[in-house]
């Protein structure tokens, strides 16, 4: 199956390479035989990926250990859902992801083109090819998903997966951020491809934006549950801690959300081709970027680079692309000239070029930051922490800027705006605001936070012009048709999915960046050692560790603690946290030790509200019971090597009775000194955080990624040609 | 086993690359069902534009619907637009005129 | 005003914005910075009292809990040599021997002691070193 699968890799080259040729070749000689060829490699190259794929997840589920990758990542004990997403926690796993989901939306656009984009989309297919080259490149030569052991070297058992990994959302969050990376390659070779043409014009855009929409839609769904996973896994209580791997994916997403704003600029006015084509491919290079940091390691150390595999391919691929870009861009600027000039700052143009522009700065100090460290490094050979504190007095005032834009956008019309009409729209939202913030400034004493109590004000004006929006439309709707509101609301929505889907989005974000300002801000958080019975306070919560728990099976040992949290005498919610232990590899830490000197995760205690979140996670560890863990390594290893001698002179079978014997009160011996911990009153060191409106964060994002589907579902083709026709009709009268 | 099996995909592989090659462009039934597969290349550009010109008119009667253009923008505006949209359909019917 | 001045008007305030958030990024960058020191740059450079930033990789075999306090040691990335830490505090969940870590440590005349809940760990799912490289 290991040869099968190297050779499917191989194969997939050799198609991507044949991809390339045919298609240049197909577009260059005018052959559309030769074109259509290199489109059918795309569909061939999903076919063989997806193949290999599988073959990957069987082995998984085969515990087929000769597998390199299974025996780093698995293991029998492993249950079959995290077999199934074990496969993207390796380097050549997720390599082979990444093609494979390249591949699939490669063939989904290209198919869906097929009778359009003549020119454009061979180099595209050219392009989308080189990708895949590159990255199946990888996977047979630098990171092989199918290399095994040598067959006397196969081990019985695997490694395992990292404890930390065992989550629900590792289901979808590699596949998600991935998608979304690969996504964003197709706008980015259809930008290439017309650049190459030259047929700048509204085509390519057209047919290429849902696609970019949909990029911004997964990496966005992938960026929220890897901070969902932060929040209940990682047991420091955060969600966001601007660490590389986050920034690396923030930054493409605020450049594919610049993007879908402007490209509407350019549907409509035919300006800013210049500034569309650079963020397309900016976004483009920015996710292969994304990909380089998270792979590489390079920021981890600068000497992780030149010793990782990875480093110097992606370097060189980068180099090629954004070389490339800029070279096309220059060789096109005349093809790219403005149609049509900014008729006035006050207008939706306007206010996309301001939001365009924030974004472009947010993405550039996301970009400096994260890679001052290197930058530092490579100029004076110390690496300079700079960290979150450096990142905040930043994108903290350009978020505000654009929650403020995502206010007035909606509300602003195209082309111009008389002020009349902007105070007329003004008047709803900007009261919603100066209520919220009056009410902020009176109920909660919380003059000390000006950023955040801005943010929920500006946050609380841009909700009102999308529910004022809403209204509006539904009510315009309803004088033409005379429906019940839920029935106009649901046409109105039908009708214009774009505008109002766009909308939604808005209204998410806005409530996202209420409960990250909330949230960040206002949270109290205490570090507390705590003996069984005894309380503390924390934002007027009483939190009382009320008694321990134990729980010991063979892959793993949880000591955990019930909590009891009481406000003001009556009892809120008991929580139970728990830390888990596996057994380390490393026999050096004794027969019985080994069970308790693993990799650690936890379990946090967590009761979810509309207003707050309570959040408790326990540090417990076997450290009290170190003595009877020593006494058992003791015990055991003295016994084994006393009856050594005499076990090597028995036959086969009954050293092996006598071995699981052994081992049967060997784990006798763990579970017992493991429930030690609750017959003694240890203390305990806990986090404990109360934190304000963490839900709405979910929440907002859930709104956004709604708001991405309705802007996303296609509009029935007779639904589009219907309403087309009927714009021609009146048209041709006018034109009569 | 595997060498079998491995035959299969490249031979699938190898017809399906090659099959519009085998045909030939003559009959490609890609190319040859629809009227927008014989279509210039230059009118689907158009045809891209006046889809998106009668987006951006619709668009334009939500916003005076919905109170973001008084009515003498809208006129403005509405006629602007439908201007436009008339020129590019006048250049999408010569292309097409072109083009047979 | 005729248009052209007003582009150069509203590109002369773009530029500038540009320039003022570039100037600001810079400054704040080197200014709040803090050096992340090797083990062997800490040892170089440590004064007591001093508190450093200290990165490096949990040295295999040297974690061990006495009390509430961790103690291990973090291993220079190119250099065999490896300091000693006592840390007591949230430990993180990624945190075993092997990881990345990074951590403020203040010299307690030739003890390094780590700041409480300063412990950060790399994200554990991405980067693997190729193997037998990254010493």
């Amino acid at each position: 199956m290991a040869l099968l699968g190297r050779t499917l890799l191989l194969l997939g080259l050799a198609i991507s390479l044949y991809g390339i040729g045919a298609s240049i070749y197909g577009a260059r000689a005018r052959r559309r035989e030769w074109v259509a060829s290199g489109r059918r490699a795309v569909y061939a190259l999903a076919g063989v990926m997806l193949t290999a794929f599988v073959l990957v997840e069987i082995a998984f589920q085969r515990n087929d250990f000769a597998f390199n990758i299974v025996a780093q990542t698995s293991s029998t004990t492993l249950s079959t859902f995290y077999k199934l997403t074990a496969p993207w926690s390796s380097q050549a796993g997720s390599l082979l992801l990444w093609v494979m989901l390249l591949s699939l939306w490669s063939s989904l656009v290209l198919f869906a083109t097929r009778r359009r984009l003549r020119e454009i989309a061979p180099y595209a297919t050219a392009v989308l090819m080189g990708f895949a080259t590159f990255f199946d490149g990888l996977a047979c030569f630098a990171a092989n998903p199918f290399a095994t052991a040598a067959p006397t070297r196969v081990p019985t058992q695997g490694a395992g997966l990292d404890p930390l990994l065992q989550h629900p959302t590792m289901m979808f969050h590699p596949p998600m951020l991935y998608s979304g990376y690969t996504l964003m390659a197709i706008p980015f070779a259809f930008a290439v491809g017309a650049l190459i043409t030259g047929r700048l014009g509204s085509e390519w855009i057209r047919d290429t934006r849902r696609f970019a929409l949909a990029a911004w839609l997964f990496l966005g769904v992938g960026i929220t549950l890897g901070a969902l996973w932060s929040y209940t896994e990682l047991g420091w209580g955060g969600y966001w801690g601007w660490d590389a791997v986050e920034n690396a994916a923030l930054m493409p997403w605020l450049c594919i959300t610049a993007f879908i704003h402007s490209i509407q600029i350019q549907e409509k006015r035919g300006m800013l081709k210049v500034w569309n084509v650079s963020l397309i491919l900016l976004s483009g290079t920015l996710a292969v970027f994304g990909t380089f940091l998270v792979r590489s390691g390079v920021l981890d150390s600068i000497h992780a680079f030149g010793a990782s595999t990875l480093g110097i391919p992606f370097v060189a691929l980068l180099g090629v692309m954004i070389l490339g870009s800029i070279g096309l861009v220059v060789l096109r600027r005349p093809a790219l000239r403005s149609e049509n000039r900014l008729d006035s700052l006050l207008s939706r143009e306007a206010m996309f070029l301001l939001q365009n522009l924030v974004l472009v700065a947010m993405v550039f100090v996301i970009f400096w930051v994260t890679l001052f460290p290197l930058i530092s490094q490579a100029l004076t050979g110390t690496k300079v922490s700079v960290g979150p504190p450096a990142f905040t007095p930043f994108v903290v005032p350009l978020a505000l800027i654009l929650v403020a834009l995502a206010g007035i956008g909606p509300i602003i019309s195209w082309r111009r705006a008389t002020r009349a009409n902007l105070r007329r729209n003004f008047i709803f939202p900007g009261g919603l605001a100066a209520v919220v913030l009056i009410l902020v400034l009176a109920l909660a004493h919380a003059t000390s936070k000006p950023l955040a109590i801005a943010m929920w004000a500006l946050g609380a004006f841009a909700i009102g012009t999308v529910l004022q929006e809403f209204y509006r439309g539904t009510a315009a709707r309803r004088a033409i048709t005379h429906d019940a509101w839920p029935v106009a609301l649901g046409s109105l929505v039908r009708r214009n999915r774009r505008r109002y889907g766009g909308y939604m989005a808005h209204l998410g974000i806005s409530v996202l960046l209420i409960g990250v300002a909330a949230s960040s801000s206002f949270q109290h958080s205490r570090d507390v050692v705590l003996r069984p019975g005894q309380s503390a306070r924390v934002d007027g919560y009483r939190f009382t560790y009320l008694r321990p728990t134990e729980a010991a099976t063979a892959s793993k040992i949880q000591f955990g603690a019930i909590l009891r949290v009481a406000k003001g005498g009556s009892h809120v919610t008991t929580m139970h946290t728990t830390r888990g232990y596996y057994p380390s590899t490393d026999f050096t830490t004794g027969v019985i030790g080994r069970f308790f000197a693993g990799e650690a995760d936890s379990s946090v205690g967590l009761d979810a509200g509309v207003a707050r979140n309570l959040w408790a996670v326990t540090s417990a560890n076997p450290q009290p019971l170190s003595g009877y863990i020593n006494q058992g390594n003791r015990y055991f290893s003295t016994y084994l090597s006393s009856v050594m001698g005499k076990l090597s002179r028995l036959p086969r079978a009954r050293q092996s009775q006598f071995l699981s014997q052994y081992y049967s009160y060997r784990d006798a011996a763990v579970a017992g000194i493991a429930r030690r911990f609750v017959t003694h009153t240890w203390p305990v060191e806990f986090l404990i955080i109360v934190a304000p409106l963490v839900t709405w964060i979910w929440v907002g994002a859930g709104i956004v990624a709604l708001g991405g589907l309705i802007a996303l579902w296609p509009v029935p083709a007779l639904a589009w040609r219907r309403s087309a026709a009927v714009y021609r009709a009146r048209l041709a009268r006018e034109l009569a | 086993m595997v060498y079998v099996i491995v035959l299969v995909i490249l031979f699938v592989v190898v017809f399906v690359i090659t099959t519009p090659l085998r045909r030939g462009s003559e009959d490609d039934p890609e190319s040859a069902d629809q009227e927008t597969a014989q279509a210039a290349p230059d009118v689907l550009e158009l045809e891209a534009q006046r889809d998106a010109k009668y987006r951006e008119i619709r668009d334009a009667e939500l916003d005076h619907q919905t109170g973001k253009l008084s009515d003498e923008d809208f006129q403005a505006v509405d006629s602007n637009l439908r201007a436009e949209a008339m020129e590019i359909l006048r250049r999408l019917d010569r292309a097409r005129a072109g083009d047979r | 005003m005729d248009p052209s001045r007003k582009r150069v008007i509203r590109l002369t305030v773009a530029l500038s914005a540009a320039l003022l958030l570039a100037t600001a990024l810079i400054y704040v960058s080197f200014n709040a910075g803090r050096d992340e020191l090797t083990a062997s740059q800490l040892l170089s450079r440590a004064h007591p009292g001093g508190t450093y930033i200290l990165a490096g990789t949990v040295l295999d075999g040297s974690v061990h809990q006495t009390g509430s306090t961790l103690v291990f040691s973090i291993r220079d990335p190119k250099q065999h040599l490896a300091v000693p830490v006592r840390y007591s505090g949230i430990v993180p969940d990624p945190f075993a021997q092997g990881r990345a870590v990074l951590l403020d440590v203040t010299d307690r005349g030739g003890t390094f002691v780590g700041q409480a809940n300063s412990l950060t760990t790399k994200c554990p799912s991405k980067y693997q070193a190729a193997s037998g490289s990254y010493n």
